[in-house]
This record gives C-alpha cells, sequence and structure tokens, in this order.
C-alpha cells in the first residue's frame, strides 16, 4: 500500500473508472477514464467494497474487508471528515464481559440486553452479541484504544444504568471519543481509503440486488453513481427528527434508513427512539450515564431523590427510559425547576470530589461550563431528557452478516435495526453494537463481494439522472427566502417532540400525522436560493431535512399502531406491555408511491422467560 | 514598582548580542533599577537542550532559580525564550518536580524553594508604563515603529499568561509611552524562525524576510523587539533572508532596551547602536 | 455589530460584511454565530459542524487571526479577548486548502496521518486475545495526547507550515506520533518516531503556536520535543537539528555551562559550513563575537556542582 495516498491513488486503487455511461465525471475522474477494470463493462465508476459512514462501524468494516481480502478496493465514503461522527460524541462506556470473577457472564449481559430492550429483543442475536462484545474490549485494547486502567492495569469499568454486574468498560468519559480514534487508526494502518465530502443520496435495488450508490460530491457538486458489488451502510440513527432536543450531531439525519425506504426495503421498529434522562437543560447535549454510574444523583426541587418513587432498587441506575419518564413525570408533576422548553430537574455530582470528577469525568464537566455556564464540581447541573439513540433501523436478516435482505447491502451500527436493543437500549451497549456489527458487515460484505459481480447499472443511472434535475429544480429556481428551511426543521423537531416524545397518546400521534403531510407539501415546495454546486451546504441540509421527514413519519406510524407500552415507547392510552399482540418488531416500507406500509414480525424468543420487567 | 533584580542576561547577551546587555544596563540606573546579574547562572537550555534531555535541562533552570532565591530577589530577563525556559521550569517545579529535583540540586548544597518570581524587562516598562513615561528626556514623536513581539514573550499562555498572546498590548504601551509611533504590523505575533535557522534554513529566510517587508510595507522606521533572539534572526540573517526572497527593503531592528535608552536620552554608543549589523545609527 | 466573513465559491476569494444586532449572538458560541448567520442572513454561507460540543473537531476557524474551535468558544469570551471591538473577521483555518468559505481541505492532513504508522503495535507479551495491561503512570503518559480532535487549529497557526509544508507535517501528527512512540504497550517506538524524523520532526521553529491555541491543552511543541528527545536517546542523532540541539547540551553540561555561538555553527553544521562562515565573519567584524572563543569560554562558576547534580539526575532516572 503506497503511503503517499492521493486524490489519484483513490480512484486508481477503487478501480474507479469512467466511460460513456457516465452522467457526471469530475476532472479527477476524467483523468482516469482510460483505466478500466474487466469485471467491470459499465463504465461507472466502482469499487467492490463501498461502506458509507465513518463512525466506528463504518470503520471497523472497512478494516475487516480489507483483511478478509486484501485484494479487495475497499472504500469509505463520507459526507464529513472521518472523525466527525456521533461515535465520538459518546461518552460513557463500552459494555462487554472480560472479568468473569464476581459472576458476571456473556450470559447475564445477553439478559441485562434483552431485558432493558423490554423484551423486543431477538435473543439468539443478544446472546452471540454478548459473547462478540467481550472479545471485542480485548482486540481494541490490543489496537492501541487507552482504556482507563484499574489498579491492577487492567481495563477498567463502572456501573450503566439496567446492568446487573458491573461491566461497562471506558475511557474516562470520552469512551467514544477515544474509540473512534483507534478505530480510525487502525482503518489509515489498514489502508482504507477515504472519499470524504461525499453525501449519499440513494441506494439502486435493481431485481432485488444492490448495484450501487448515488454519491454527491459534495466539493464539486458532481452527482454521480458509483458501482459498488456490495455496499454497506453504517450511516447511524435519526434522532434528529426532534432536531434540536437530541443528544446526536446535525450530521445524524437516517440518511441511511430514508434511502433504504427509499430502495424498498424495511426499515424495523422505526418508533423505537430512546430518550436519554440527562442532557443538558439548555441544547440537549449529553451528561453521560457514567455520571449516575460514579454516583450522582438526581433532585427534583423538594431536594429530594426522587428514583427512589419510582425504581427503589435501582435508584438512578435504572435503565435509561425508566429514568427519562421519571424525570418527566417529576416536571410534569410540578416537581421540577423551570418551565416549558426550559423545564429541568438537577444532576449532582459534587459530592464525587473534584478529583474524581476531573478524573472520570471531565468531558461532561466542560459540557456543564460551556452550555449552562456553571462548574459540576460545585453545584448540581440542571438536566432533561434528551432523544439520543435510534434502536430502530435498517432491516438486517441476521448478525451472522449484517445482511439485508437485499443481497449485496448490509448495514451495521445505529442505522441497522438486528433488534439487539429492541424497545430501549442499555447504556454502554451502542459503542459495542457499532465495532461487533460493523466487522460482522465488514467480513460479510467482503466475502460477498468475492463472488458477486456488478448490476447494469441501468437504474443506478435513471437515480442519478434523477438527482441531478432535482437539484437543478430545488437550487435553481432563484426563489425561497432564507429561512424557508430552517424553520420548516425547527418546526418538525417541536412537533416531534411534543407528540412523538417521551409521552405518547393516540391523539396526538394523529395530529402529529396531519403535521407531517403539512410539512411533506411544505418539503416539496421549498427552494434553496443557493444554486452553487460547490460546497452547497444548503443542499445537504436540504437533503438530510427530506431524509428526516420520512423517518418521521415511519417512526409515527410504527408508534401509532403499537398500542401498547414498551420500552422507550410510552403510551399513555395503553399503559402496559401487551405480549400477546406486540412482542412483534413493526416492519416499515414505502411504495413508489410514497404511500408507507407496517408489516409485523414476531421477535426471536430463547431462554430468556418473557415477563413483567421490574428492576 | 520593583526597583531590584536578579539578573539573569542569558547566554545570547555576552556574545552575538552583547548591545542588548549594554543597553539594558545603561538604562537601569536612569529608571532606578538595580540589576544584580546572578553569579554562575547557566545557559537556559534555549528550548534546545531539552531535545537531548528535559531532565538535565530541568535541573540546570532549578539551579538558576535558586542562586536567585539565593540573592532573595526576583529574576528578570531580557530573552523571551530564557524567559520561557525559565518560567516553565518554575511551573514544573512548583507543581510537583521540586521534591525531586531538589534531591538532585542538593549534590551542589543548594535548594529550590519557589520564592523567586520571573519577570522580563518588558513587562517591568509595560506595568510601569506611566513612570516610564515620566522619565523619556527624548519624545521618540518622529518615530515609526514596527513593534515585533517575539513568540516566547506571549506564547505558551500558560506559561507566560502576562496578557493575552492573540490580542497583547504591552509593547505598545510601552513604545507610546515612549512618544514614538506605532505602526500596524501584520506580522507583528509571528515567528521570525531563530530557533531552526540550522535545520530549516529555507523555511526561516522566508519568515524573516516576510517580517522584515511587513514592516516595510507599513512604513516603519525600524522593528524593536523585546527579545535579542528575535533581534538577532532578523538583523543578523536580514541580508541572507532579503536575498533569498530577492527583497529590496532592508530595515534596522532594534533592541526594546535600545529603544527605551534613545527616548531616556542615552548616547547611542552607549547603547551598543553601532553593533547592529543594519545600520542602526539614523534613528538616534 | 459586523462580521467580516472570508468568502470563496469555487472560483473566486471575497469578503462579506454581515450585520448583526449582538444581543442576539452574545449568548451563543461563535459556531452559534455562524449558525445564526446563515439561517438567518445567508444560507449560501458555508462552515462545516457536526456536534457542537467540542469533541468532533468539525468547526475551526480563525477569528481575526487566531483560530478557534468554534462551538468551544463563547462570544463573551472573544468580546474579552478583543476588547471593545464591533467588527470581528472570521476566516478558515490557515495552512489547508480551502474548499468553500470556512470550509478546507482534509485530505493532504488525514494522508500525513497515514506517513508516521499510525495503529499500535503491541508488544509481544500482548495478545488480541486477552488484550494488554498498563498501569496508570503509564495511562497518564498518553491520554493527554489521545484528546486531540483533530479540529486543526494548531495547524492553522503553525509558522513552520505557512513557510512551507512540504518539509513538514501538522503539529497534531506529530502528536499522534508521540502517543504511540509514548505508548508502554508499544513493542517498538521507533517506527513511529523514525516516520516522525523522516517527515520533518526538526523542522519545527518552536514558535509554540500549536501549544497555545489547543482547544484540548495539548502541546504539539512539547511532544515534538518529546519525539526529538527519544530519537536521539535511540541514536537516531544524524543531521542538522540534532546536532544543533546537542551542541546546546554539550556547552551546558560537558563545555562552559554557557553557549558558545561559533562553537554552535561548527557543531551543528561542521566544518563545511561555508554559508554560515559569512555569519560568523560578520558578527565579528560587528565585534559581537569574540574570536577567541573557539577555543573555551570561561566556565561558569559552579559549573563543576552543576554538572554532579545533571550527574546526580541521570542516575537517579536510569535506575
Amino acid at each position: 500500500m503506497s503511503e503517499q495516498f492521493t486524490r489519484r491513488e483513490f480512484l486508481q486503487s477503487a478501480c474507479i473508472t469512467m466511460g460513456a455511461l457516465c452522467v457526471s465525471t469530475t476532472g479527477v475522474e476524467k483523468a482516469f477514464a482510460a483505466s478500466s477494470t474487466s469485471t467491470n463493462s459499465s463504465g461507472m465508476p466502482s469499487c467492490d467494497v463501498l461502506i458509507i459512514g465513518t463512525g466506528a462501524a463504518g470503520l471497523r468494516a472497512a478494516v475487516a474487508a480489507r483483511k478478509k481480502n486484501p485484494k479487495l478496493s475497499v472504500v469509505v465514503v463520507s459526507k464529513v471528515m472521518p472523525s466527525r461522527s456521533a461515535t465520538t460524541m459518546a461518552e460513557g462506556g463500552i459494555n462487554g464481559v472480560i472479568d468473569f470473577s464476581e459472576g458476571d457472564s456473556f450470559e447475564l449481559h445477553a439478559k441485562d440486553t434483552v431485558k432493558g430492550g423490554d423484551f423486543l429483543v431477538d435473543q439468539d442475536t443478544a446472546m452471540k452479541f454478548a459473547t462478540y462484545a467481550g472479545a471485542a474490549i480485548h482486540e481494541l485494547d490490543y489496537l492501541g484504544m487507552p482504556f482507563s486502567r484499574d489498579s491492577k492495569g487492567r481495563v477498567d469499568k463502572r456501573y450503566a444504568g439496567g446492568a446487573s454486574k458491573i461491566r461497562c468498560n471506558f475511557a474516562s468519559d470520552k469512551t467514544g471519543h477515544i474509540l473512534t480514534h483507534t478505530c480510525l487508526d487502525d482503518a489509515l494502518k489498514h489502508g482504507v481509503k477515504f472519499l470524504m465530502d461525499h453525501h449519499m443520496l440513494d441506494i439502486s435495488i435493481e431485481n432485488g440486488h444492490c448495484e450501487g450508490v448515488v454519491l454527491r460530491n459534495v466539493r464539486t457538486g458532481d452527482i454521480a453513481p458509483v458501482r459498488a458489488k456490495s455496499v454497506i451502510l453504517a450511516t447511524g440513527g435519526y434522532t434528529r427528527v426532534f432536531w434540536n432536543r437530541t443528544s446526536t450531531p446535525y450530521i445524524a439525519t437516517g440518511d441511511g434508513a430514508a434511502a433504504a425506504l427509499r430502495a424498498g426495503l424495511t426499515f424495523k421498529d422505526p418508533e423505537m427512539l430512546q430518550f436519554h434522562p440527562t442532557g443538558v437543560c439548555h441544547g440537549g447535549t449529553l451528561i453521560t450515564e457514567a455520571a449516575r454510574g460514579e454516583g450522582g444523583i438526581l433532585l427534583n426541587n423538594l431536594g429530594e431523590r426522587f428514583m427512589k418513587r419510582y425504581v427503589p432498587n435501582k435508584m438512578e441506575l435504572a435503565p435509561r427510559d425508566i429514568v427519562a419518564r421519571s424525570i418527566e413525570m417529576e416536571i410534569r408533576e410540578g416537581r421540577g425547576f423551570g418551565h416549558d422548553m426550559e423545564a429541568y430537574v438537577l444532576l449532582d455530582v459534587t459530592h464525587l470530589g473534584k478529583e474524581k470528577i476531573m478524573r472520570n469525568l471531565p468531558q461532561i464537566r466542560h459540557i456543564g461550563l460551556l452550555f449552562e455556564n456553571m462548574d459540576l464540581v460545585e453545584k448540581p447541573i440542571a438536566i432533561r431528557p434528551t432523544a439520543h439513540y435510534s434502536m430502530g433501523g435498517i432491516h438486517v436478516n441476521s448478525l451472522d452478516t449484517m445482511a439485508t435482505p437485499a443481497p449485496g447491502l448490509f448495514a451495521a451500527g445505529e442505522a441497522a435495526c438486528v433488534s439487539i436493543h429492541g424497545a430501549n437500549r442499555l447504556g454502554g451497549n451502542s459503542l459495542c453494537d457499532a465495532t461487533v456489527t460493523g466487522k460482522i458487515a465488514g467480513t460479510n460484505a467482503a466475502e460477498y463481494a468475492e463472488k458477486a459481480d456488478f448490476g447494469t447499472g441501468k437504474r443506478l443511472n435513471d437515480l442519478t439522472l434523477k438527482w441531478i434535475s432535482h437539484f437543478k429544480e430545488v437550487t435553481g429556481s432563484g426563489k425561497g427566502n432564507v429561512n424557508d428551511m430552517y424553520a420548516l426543521r425547527e418546526e418538525m423537531g417541536a412537533a416531534n417532540w411534543y407528540n412523538m416524545g417521551i409521552f405518547r397518546t393516540e391523539s396526538k400521534l394523529l395530529a402529529l400525522a396531519d403535521k407531517h403531510a403539512e410539512f411533506q407539501a411544505r418539503y416539496d415546495a421549498l427552494r434553496i436560493p443557493n444554486s452553487n454546486p460547490v460546497f452547497n451546504t444548503a443542499f445537504t441540509e436540504y437533503v438530510e431535512l427530506g431524509n428526516l421527514l420520512l423517518a418521521s413519519r415511519a417512526a409515527l406510524m410504527g408508534a401509532t399502531a403499537r398500542k401498547e407500552s414498551r420500552g422507550s415507547h410510552f403510551r399513555e392510552d395503553y399503559l402496559k406491555r401487551d405480549d400477546e399482540n406486540f412482542l412483534k418488531h413493526s416492519m416499515v416500507t414505502m411504495d413508489e408511491s410514497g404511500k408507507m406500509h407496517l408489516a409485523w414480525k414476531d421477535v426471536v424468543v430463547g431462554q430468556f422467560k418473557i415477563e413483567e420487567r421490574k428492576y | 514598582m520593583q526597583k531590584e533584580f536578579a539578573f539573569f542576561p542569558g547566554c545570547v547577551l555576552t556574545q552575538a548580542a552583547i548591545e542588548a546587555k549594554m543597553s539594558i544596563e545603561a538604562i537601569a540606573p536612569v529608571l532606578g533599577i538595580t540589576l544584580k546579574e546572578i553569579k554562575g547562572w547557566s545557559c537556559c537550555g534555549a528550548s534546545q537542550a531539552q531535545d537531548v534531555d528535559p531532565l538535565a535541562t530541568l535541573v540546570a533552570n532549578a539551579r538558576n532559580l535558586a542562586l536567585a532565591e539565593q540573592m532573595k530577589l526576583p529574576v528578570l530577563t531580557t530573552c523571551s525564550t530564557c524567559l520561557l525556559m525559565l518560567r516553565r521550569a518554575k511551573a514544573q517545579l512548583d507543581n510537583g518536580q521540586k521534591e525531586k529535583i531538589n534531591t538532585y540540586l542538593a549534590k551542589g548544597n543548594m535548594n529550590y524553594q519557589g520564592t523567586s518570581e520571573v519577570t522580563s524587562l518588558l513587562w517591568l516598562l509595560a506595568q510601569n508604563a506611566e513612570e516610564l513615561k515620566s522619565k523619556v528626556k527624548k519624545p521618540l514623536s518622529k518615530l515609526k515603529v514596527a513593534v515585533f513581539y517575539g513568540c516566547h514573550s506571549i506564547r505558551p499562555s500558560k506559561d507566560l499568561g502576562f496578557e493575552s498572546s492573540t490580542n497583547p498590548t504591552s509593547f505598545e504601551t510601552v513604545v507610546r509611552a515612549l512618544g514614538a509611533e506605532v505602526v500596524p504590523f501584520t506580522k507583528r505575533l509571528d515567528c521570525c524562525g531563530f530557533h531552526a535557522v540550522y535545520p530549516a534554513e529555507k523555511s526561516v529566510m522566508k519568515m524573516t524576510s516576510g517580517i522584515v517587508n511587513s514592516a516595510a510595507e507599513s512604513k516603519a522606521d525600524c522593528v524593536v523587539t523585546p527579545c535579542p533572539l528575535c533581534q538577532m534572526q532578523l538583523d543578523i540573517y536580514q541580508d541572507d533572508a532579503q536575498e533569498t526572497t530577492k527583497s529590496k527593503a532592508r530595515l534596522p531592528v532594534i533592541h526594546l532596551a535600545q529603544l527605551v535608552g534613545l527616548a531616556l536620552g542615552i548616547d547611542a554608543k552607549k547603547l551598543g547602536l553601532d553593533y547592529n549589523v543594519i545600520d542602526a545609527s539614523k534613528i538616534a | 455589530m459586523k462580521f467580516i466573513i472570508d468568502r470563496f465559491d469555487g472560483k473566486k476569494n471575497y469578503q462579506q460584511t454581515y450585520t448583526v444586532e449582538k444581543q442576539d449572538i452574545e449568548a451563543l458560541t461563535l459556531l452559534g454565530t455562524l449558525l445564526f448567520i446563515k439561517q438567518h442572513l445567508d444560507l449560501t454561507l458555508n462552515f462545516t459542524a457536526s456536534c457542537r460540543m467540542a469533541i468532533c473537531g468539525a468547526c475551526g476557524v480563525r477569528v481575526n487571526g487566531h483560530a478557534y474551535l468554534g462551538c468551544d468558544t463563547k462570544m463573551t469570551e472573544l468580546f474579552e479577548e478583543y476588547k471593545d471591538a464591533d467588527t470581528f473577521r472570521i476566516s478558515p483555518l490557515a495552512n489547508y486548502t480551502v474548499l468553500s468559505d470556512l470550509v478546507v481541505d482534509w485530505e493532504p492532513a488525514i494522508e500525513n496521518l497515514r506517513k508516521i504508522k499510525p495503529g499500535l503495535v503491541a508488544k509481544d507479551e500482548f495478545s488480541e486475545k486477552e488484550g494488554c495491561r498498563q498501569n496508570q503512570e503509564q495511562y497518564d503518559r498518553i491520554v493527554g495526547q489521545w484528546d486531540c480532535i483533530l479540529c486543526g487549529v494548531c495547524a492553522s497557526e503553525c509558522n513552520k507550515l505557512t513557510a512551507d509544508h512540504s518539509d513538514y507535517m501538522e503539529p497534531f501528527v506529530f502528536t499522534h506520533a508521540w502517543k504511540l512512540a509514548n505508548d508502554s504497550r508499544s513493542k517498538d517506538p521507533m517506527i513511529h518516531t523514525k516516520a516522525a524524523v523522516m517527515n520533518g520532526l526538526w523542522n519545527c521553529v518552536h514558535c509554540h503556536e500549536c501549544t497555545n491555541r489547543c482547544p484540548k491543552h495539548i502541546s504539539g511543541a512539547e511532544d515534538i520535543a518529546g519525539l526529538r528527545a527519544l530519537a536521539m536517546r535511540k541514536g537516531l542523532n544524524s543531521g542538522v537539528g540534532p546536532a544543533h540541539a546537542k551542541s546546546f547540551y554539550t556547552d551546558l553540561v560537558e563545555d562552559s555551562g554557557r553557549l558558545n555561538e561559533i562553537r554552535l555553527a561548527l557543531r551543528t553544521e561542521g566544518v563545511s559550513t561555508v554559508a554560515r562562515a559569512g555569519t560568523a565573519i560578520t558578527l565579528m567584524r560587528a565585534g559581537k563575537m569574540n574570536p577567541l572563543e573557539i577555543f573555551g569560554g570561561h566556565e561558569i562558576e559552579g559549573h563543576k556542582d552543576l554538572v554532579k547534580m545533571i550527574e546526580a539526575a541521570k542516575a537517579a532516572n536510569k535506575e
């Protein structure tokens, strides 16, 4: 592998060739028009394994694919620079049993995960997942991830909510950041090539097979097809449907899930959106669960540790869905501080002492200073639940392959739904999900690509042409006001938060359906007053907003149909879990006309008994 | 104003920047400052020796500071790199290294306690700008000055911290107190390149030339700097640098103490102005 | 108040001035202000942002010529730093190719990261199956460098990169090399150190801009010094840079205790230093250098004690 990597070499190594069929070419790509490869006769740019997304899942997938077969061309596409992902924002830790001395086991990890997910977890998957998670910790340590250490020099661990044993391995309160850079270093080491500033617009499925994606080169504005034998979607979650009331980055806009929907694939359990109990009052950024894992307590305006009212056995370390609801209940019943969007309760870590906070929780101290203008070493911080994670996602067949039902298309990490987390994800399970599923997807995508042929690219070409004219139509009219799109985005976020947030009811959900129809109509009429193709971030945001609207509609469809309360999906009009009717995954698809359809798929039950979820 | 200091000249003042020593020693009595040179001071490491052995450098500076402590005086230096090295050593010693390093100092029967602060000529003058102004005999009202801070008088803040490193004002305050005009000068916070003149000569010549040209474009009569290393770089290497970039501009580069001395009415000869490589005589 | 923003539309550079009410932005961060401008005044303004909590590194820009991480900088801090300013100039990071407005190209920097052989090569005693061991002291040694978020702020300010980037790399690249070389789990620190030496390690000009501006309080300059000391210790000491550093050390410890500038030139560049001889002659003519000093300057008072102290320190740290 060459050390001096240039864009030129990328194009070469990725076997990208250009030809007559190609609808749009950049200068550099044109320079390589002459070098064609034998397997790809269409003349479109192509590679063996194409990965969308550079969070932990995408980066692990890339390394796994290269390790599986170094001869394959593996390209990772990202709409940003590789380390700007949601993974990097994860704080608390990464679950995985590596210490069995206190009676912990893979089975217990799986059991906690199943129960935490309120039994909407496929149990065979959870069991395998827990096994892989343990191995992943050692593997990451070996790759150079600097975990915090215990007195014996082993990886240090802390309590995470809903866990029966201590198994949340951590690197200070920057575990995701540290993990991201470990994975990025490893990807660079393995010669993974990046195509940054490229936005995936659509996936093309032809005759049931994935044949590639439409990419927009944000730098030039060129919209072009890229064919791939296998594609891995590692595009993250869609919690930005709540726009400003989420802990996730601006870029977590469900691009993969929305593209999958448009391609006729299944969006599984879309209504399962996690609300993290402790977002900062202003802006919703995250105060890690580790703050409570280290001993932080929650207080209402009476100075009470109110969790004793809800889960006396677990207190602040109950699972996220329960703690989040408890906080909202306190606020609703007048025991919070502030009003409306400014309402909050307090999280107090002052008793941990400055030294411990500075060692184990420095990042959240910084967040307190930045967003709330206060030092949580000295006083409690104002917090309120914030949307945090998408349990739902692109349906994949099983954890064994992370393949979607469309051959050649894989999904991994938060973008995928392999039903590890069910209706509520446990703290510490997301980073190991990304690590574990990314690796599996990468290996299997490579294995698939070894045997597969390229598709014809015909549909891909049509899709590309459609996007090219769409760009012209949306940006070229000279119409539209500066604030139209942003106002719509804010309204969508607020409407979703109030009607599809922590407390859901039929009437609110039905009202939201009307809103969604209105938003979609406004979106369809939206025009962006910027026709410059070069780094048009407004158009990127426009595409993202469209994806969020689709994800919102899918989530609403699931939320409306699921007439029960389970995990983070809480229906005030159906307070009980209803295993008889809803021990099932909601499976949302969209037809060519844009109409959504719902089907159900049974949850896989195994060794863990379905029982009332009590802590 | 603190009147008495343990003076740390730094190596360069004993040799290539002899005029910096002459001028600071000339202005001190006029300002009522007593400079007592630290006996037996050693090289501070010059931001170079630590690349070989950081510990040896720390020991040497702990010893330098301990020598000043024996004099019961705060340390004053005019070389910015010495300032940075001494202050950084002090910070390291005061934040946990003291005990360990003292066991080594004991081999020469010395002990570091942390009682002497370290300041620079620039800071001292800025803090006492009014008093300085009152002592000016020959206001430099016709002189247009480009003030060049030099890296180690402002960066890194964690070690220096006297003022904002992105928007410092001490130097302007001092130069204005002398009656001179401070011209806008875009490269006033840049690096002269001195510390890499050997390994990265080409780059450094470009940097040096850029600074001289920038000052010339602002119609300055001279560049003035508090740091003898910057002065050396901009003065001694100016011809080389300007030839490298094929630039015509030549500007006198003078030490802060020389500028102060001129305003105090001290004879140019006593300020060592004839030692400057680019002719600085017309400034006097 | 006014924000003058340096813009680039892909073809031409220009400046655009935006007027905003102070009250609309004074409670915001710098990133918040950019978002405010984009969403209320001009959606054609391009910049990058992702996490808005100072961990993803996307939103580095320059204000009045100095780099800041947008989401980690409160407007009130800028008001204080640039007293009474009612106009701010916002520009893209320096030392990067500008793609559009405030957006820069990260590709070359990522390729530089490849050069220092990223990724730990763990010692043989460790395994993928059982991981590694590391004690607290060893962990503390590297954890600061792991805070690097690749925001590019250090690189933007680097004087060496501005002068010539062809024989140098972004300070954070050296920080990445150091975090690996200095890791107790690392099998061979020289893998990364050698690569750093070959890619400009000795060309740092000691301007300390990287150290000063890093939003994560990482000192690129000190990491470079760490790599240099390691390289020297391991015998990777040929070339002008190491010789230059060594001569300071030699004067301090082995000779008089003070620097001798003529010896410095000779030791650094050897007898072939024809070019520098010209400088030495200039100095001697100006009366600045005593040619006799080449035979050894006066030894400082107490130098023998200094040598004893340094030797004690060396001995103690060999144990």
